[in-house]
Parts: C-alpha cells; structure tokens; sequence
C-alpha cells in the first residue's frame, strides 16, 4: 500500500484552516458564504474568500471594535463569534488558497497564472479579475475545461478535485472538494482523503466549516458517487456531502491544467 | 537675511500675537468647555468606529467641536488687528468658510435623528423603470449623474451616518476652494500666482494657481481633519507646522501672514493643553477642516504650496493611509493597515495612545525641519 499527500505547502494550508489558532484556542475556520450578505467588491475577508491570515487580522479587529477578549473565550464561543459576525470560508475560496500552494510548488507560479476566466468578455471586469482573482473564482471557474480537465477514477492524484454543479435541493449551489491524500494498492486508488469547507444541516448554526472526509473505491468501474463515502462518521444518507454529490446535475472528478 | 530694525518689529509683533492669542483662548476656553457640555455637544460613539475599540471607549461623552476654541480666537483678533486685503481676507475667509462646513458636519452627526441614506443605483435604475409617476421617472434620469457621484463617492468614506456625506463634503470644500482661488486669481497681485521652486527660484503659474489652489485646500483640510483622531495629535503637529510658518513667512517677508501664523500657533497652544490626553475636549471637523485650509492658504500666500507634503506631513501620511486603504480594499480585496488613518494601525498594533502621538510629533517635528531647510534654498 502507498500513499501519496498533496504538496507540503498546500497541506499546511489545509492544517491552518483546520487548526485557525486564535488566541489562546484552536478552531476550524467555519464555512462562511456571500450569498447570504451579497457584499460586494468589499474586503475578501467579508465574501468567505479570506487567507487564514486575513480571518485571524478581521476577527481580532472585530473583537477589539465589539469589546471582547478572545482569550476568555472557550472554542465554541469563539466559532460562535466567527459565525455571527460573518468570517469564515467557502468551499471555492479554500480550493483556491490549497490549489495556490500547489502550484507554487510544483511550478513556482501562482495559480491565478493558470486560470482564464471564459465568459468574461467586459474589459472591466477582467482587469478586476486579474486584480482579485481568488473573490472571481468559483466552482464553475475550477470547473471549466480551459481550466481543467476530467480524469477517470483510476487515475486520481493528490491535488485533484471533485465538481458538483448544481447540487442541493434546488440544484442552485456548486461545491468543490480537493484531493489531499489518495491511498494505491498496485498501482490501482483504494481510498481517496478530501477536505473541503461546508455546512451540513446536520451541523446546526455554529458548528461548521472545514472539514475532511474519504472515499473508498469499492466499484473502480462505477461513478464516484456509487463509491463509499464517509466524514465525520456518516456514511451513506446521513452523509450531507454524498447527498450534494448523488443531487448534483453534473459532478466530475478534475485535474487543474497547471 | 539682514536683521533690519523693522524685520526684528515684525517678528516681535508676530510673537506678541502668539501670546496674545495663547492667553485669550486660556480666557475663554472654560466658557466653552461649560457651553459644549451644557448643550450635550458630545462624541456620538455611533458613527465612530474607532470609539468602539477597547481603549478608547472613554472617549465617548467628550465635547467636539473644541477648534472653535482656534478659529474664533485667530478670526477675532486677525480681524480686529491684522486685517489686510492682500493677505489675510483669503486666509480667514477659507478658513471661516470651512470651518462652518466643519460646524454643520459636527451639529448633524450630533443633533441629526436620522441616518441620511443614499439609494443604490439599482433602486434607482428601478424606479426609473417602475414609477408611477413619468416626471420623477424623468427627474431621475436627469439626477442620474448626481446620484452615480454620490453612490461612488461612498468609496471614500468609511459608512453615511447622520453628518453630511462624503459627496457633499468634497462638492462644498471644492466650492470653498474655488471661491478662494478666483480671488487670488482676479483680485489680489501677482505676487499669489508664483510658486517657489525648492533651489530653483520662482515661476509664475498664472491661472494654473486656481486648480492649485482647490486641491491644495480640499486636501489638507481633509488632511488634518483625518489626523484629529487621537487626543493631542492634530493639535501637536499644528503648533510645529504653525511654528515652522511663522518663521517662514518672517524670513520671507510677509510679515501680515507672519503674524496671523503666530496667532494660530498661541491658540493651538492653549487647544492642545486642554487636547492632551485625557481631553477636556476634541477638535471636531470645525477645527481641523478650518486649520487644514488656513495651513493650505497660508503656505500658498508665501509660494511655497510645493512644501506641504513636507510641512504638513503627518497630515499628508494620514491621508495617503486612508487612500492606500481604500485602493487596498477596493482593488486588492485586503487590508494594507489594520486600519485607517495610520494613527489608529499602530494602536491596533498595541502603541499606546501617547506613544502614537509623540513619535508622530517627533516624525512630523524632523520633517517639517527638514521642509524648512529645503523652503530656504
């Protein structure tokens, strides 16, 4: 059995936003979209596309402005704090800030180097793409085929990533997930380890965020949404990312063109 | 420079002024001190983010408006004893002129019961489309230009609260400034259009003076006005810049302007010991948007507009602080600073209130020195 990682600055990424020291407490950064706030051309720290080190900055600013000492605040209350003050990430935001240290890696550049945004035709707007390429990249974006391209299950890598398209109830949200740890046995992927940043319903308000999770390839042949997937000890219905995958109108498995 | 017996009299007028107009603001500081608290003209901690931070919370509850304290002081006694068509009509009338710009601002945010809100384009490319009624449909499309300046120019304010916006502030000191650089222009001598060249002597700039002029004042009003935000500071760097124009001004030989810097300087005295940390009373933008333009006004009459990047830098660090902040959150998406102006980054960073002041006193004293040597060449 070998097993591969993701480069080791991506993974210290992933570790960061698992493991957001703030003061005197360790969280994991929780999930955090603008679709709630629709804030616009604001601080990325406000649209859930922030580094960890722009999370840590805003919520101490926010702390001092509102008067409380994080240090006397336990874990929950500080999740509490990031949830109800809107800081945290969303899933593209932190496919892009682990895909970004890939690159630099493996290439030396950044990713933004290596993404084109197609069905931008405004001038405008692409210059404020150049500018602000993290706030401008979506799943769709990761998704597009100038950008990416599938790959079929047997040949899945560290630094892979996982497109759904209209997943969810309404088939209105897309979601990301990156490859971080893929487990080989001769050669063939047995168990795929992902993280990705969402919110469970089964999470309640406060109690979400970056997570991780696995896929054990039991049928190589099949889809990957017919493999078993398991996170946070769900597995089958009660896994919500699984659901997201199985409602999703389109979900491939990807490989960045960098 | 040959010390002749009247450059030696106008330098002791200049220094009788400055005292003159230390004591009589001393005189009558207690009056307004028990006048800004009697009418409850205090800090409203609402619209002020920087007053939610920790340590400055005590501010909430302080009297503004305390720069009437300069303002009256330096119009009174200028008018009474100095005045002078060709040189100190302009100064006190743009400082007087922004000053009530500064007044209004300070009674709105205090006594206004509403916030004044702006509609977002959207709303109103909406109504355009949707009104009943087709003559503010058309009214609207004929303020569209209006309202896309206002809308844009909320970039450059931190949130529309009760006071006046960022678009009326800007439209009014530009109106401030124009009315002033037309008067230089058409009434007074061309000694006004000259621009001192630092170890290059003078060149005559003629009309160009009236753009100068304008973005002279609306800058450095908004300048000083930016940098009133810790106990002491605008104060400090006023008295040095002041001081340093005095001494300017003497060696120049506008001895008019000598004296009036003078007595701004014996009055921003007596404003900064009662500013010093814990403040019996702040600035508000009366003081610091009347102060920033006479700086502006009074640097420019001795041509010498090109130094006050220089003697007025802390002024001019402030507000390259909140524009590399705007730039930063507008075209980056990041923070540069933790936060603007600058003063308030390195109390995030955990400087002490008086340590910020001091060290931008010191900083602003070096350079304004500096300004000064370069100003003699």
């Amino acid at each position: 059995m070998i097993t591969k990682y993701i480069e080791k600055p991506a993974m210290t990424i992933i570790d960061t936003f698992l493991h957001l020291p703030i003061k005197n407490n360790v969280i994991s950064c929780p999930y955090f979209n603008n679709k709630v706030t629709k804030a616009r051309a604001g601080l990325r720290v406000n649209l859930g596309k922030g580094s960890p080190e722009d999370i840590k900055q805003e919520i101490t600013i926010i702390a001092q402005k509102k008067h409380i000492d994080l240090d006397q605040l336990s874990r929950d209350d500080i999740k509490r704090f990031f949830v109800d003050n809107n800081i945290g990430i969303d899933c593209s935001g932190l496919a892009y800030y682990i895909l970004n240290a890939q690159a630099i890696s493996q290439t030396e550049k950044p990713l933004r180097r290596f993404l084109s945004f197609p069905k931008t035709h405004n001038p405008l707007r692409k210059l404020i793409r150049r500018f602000r390429p993290i706030e401008n990249t979506n799943v769709k974006v990761f998704a597009d085929n100038t950008n990416s391209q599938t790959i079929a299950l047997k040949n899945v890598r560290p630094g892979d990533i996982i497109t759904m398209i209209g997943t969810g109830k309404n088939h209105d949200l897309d979601h990301i997930l990156v490859i971080h740890e893929v487990e080989y046995d001769e050669d063939m992927p047995k168990k795929i380890y992902y993280t990705h940043s969402l919110k469970w319903f089964a999470d309640g308000k406060h109690n979400h965020g970056v997570k991780q999770g696995s896929i054990t390839i039991t049928e190589p042949q099949q889809d990957i949404t017919k493999q078993l997937w398991e996170e946070s000890g769900k597995k089958d219905k009660e896994n919500e990312t699984l659901w997201r995958a199985k409602t999703a109108n389109k979900i491939a498995l990807r490989r960045l063109r960098i | 420079m040959i010390l002749t017996e009247s450059t030696i009299h106008v330098l002791q007028t200049a220094l009788g002024f400055g005292a003159i107009a230390s004591i009589v603001s001393f005189l009558w500081a207690p009056v307004l001190i028990a006048f800004l608290y009697k009418y409850n003209i205090i800090r409203n901690p609402e619209y002020d983010a920087s007053l939610a931070m920790g340590a400055r919370k005590s501010k909430a509850g302080v009297p503004v408006m305390g720069g009437l304290l300069v303002i009256v002081t330096v119009a009174a006694i200028t008018m009474i004893f100095n005045w002078e068509r060709s040189f100190t009509w302009v100064p006190i009338g743009v400082m007087l002129l922004s000053a009530t710009l500064g007044g209004v601002d300070d009674l709105l945010n205090i006594f206004n019961q509403k916030k004044r809100r702006n509609r977002k384009l959207r709303q109103i490319f909406t109504l355009i489309k949707v009104h009943k009624n087709t003559w503010y449909r058309i009214w609207l499309v004929i303020t569209l230009p209006w309202s896309m300046f206002k809308r844009t120019s909320l970039w450059l304010g931190s949130h529309p609260g009760k006071g006046l916006h960022v678009h009326e502030r800007l439209l009014t000191e530009f109106i401030a400034g124009a009315i002033a650089a037309w008067w230089i222009y058409v009434k007074l001598g061309k000694h006004w259009q000259n621009i001192a060249i630092p170890f290059d002597g003078t060149v005559d700039i003629s009309w160009l003076i009236i753009p100068f002029v304008i973005f002279f004042v609306v800058a450095t009003a908004n300048a000083v006005n930016m940098a009133d935000g810790m106990d002491g500071l605008a104060g400090g760097a006023l008295i040095i810049t002041f001081s340093a124009l005095t001494i300017l001004s003497w060696i120049e030989g506008y001895g008019e302007i000598a004296i009036l810097n003078a007595t701004t300087t014996g009055a921003l005295l007596t404003y900064t010991y009662f500013n010093i940390k814990p403040a019996r009373f702040q600035m508000g933008d009366v003081g610091s948007l009347g102060l920033g333009s006479l700086l502006a006004i009074n640097t420019i009459v001795i041509n010498h507009m090109l130094l006050l990047p220089l003697l007025g830098f802390i002024f001019y660090v402030e507000l390259a602080s909140v524009i590399i902040q705007i730039l930063g959150r507008y075209i980056l998406g990041k923070r540069i600073f933790t936060m603007a102006p600058i003063h308030h980054h390195f109390e995030m960073r955990g400087w002490s209130e008086e340590k910020t002041v001091m060290r931008f006193w010191i900083i602003h004293a070096m350079v304004v020195l500096f300004g000064l040597w370069v100003a003699l060449h």
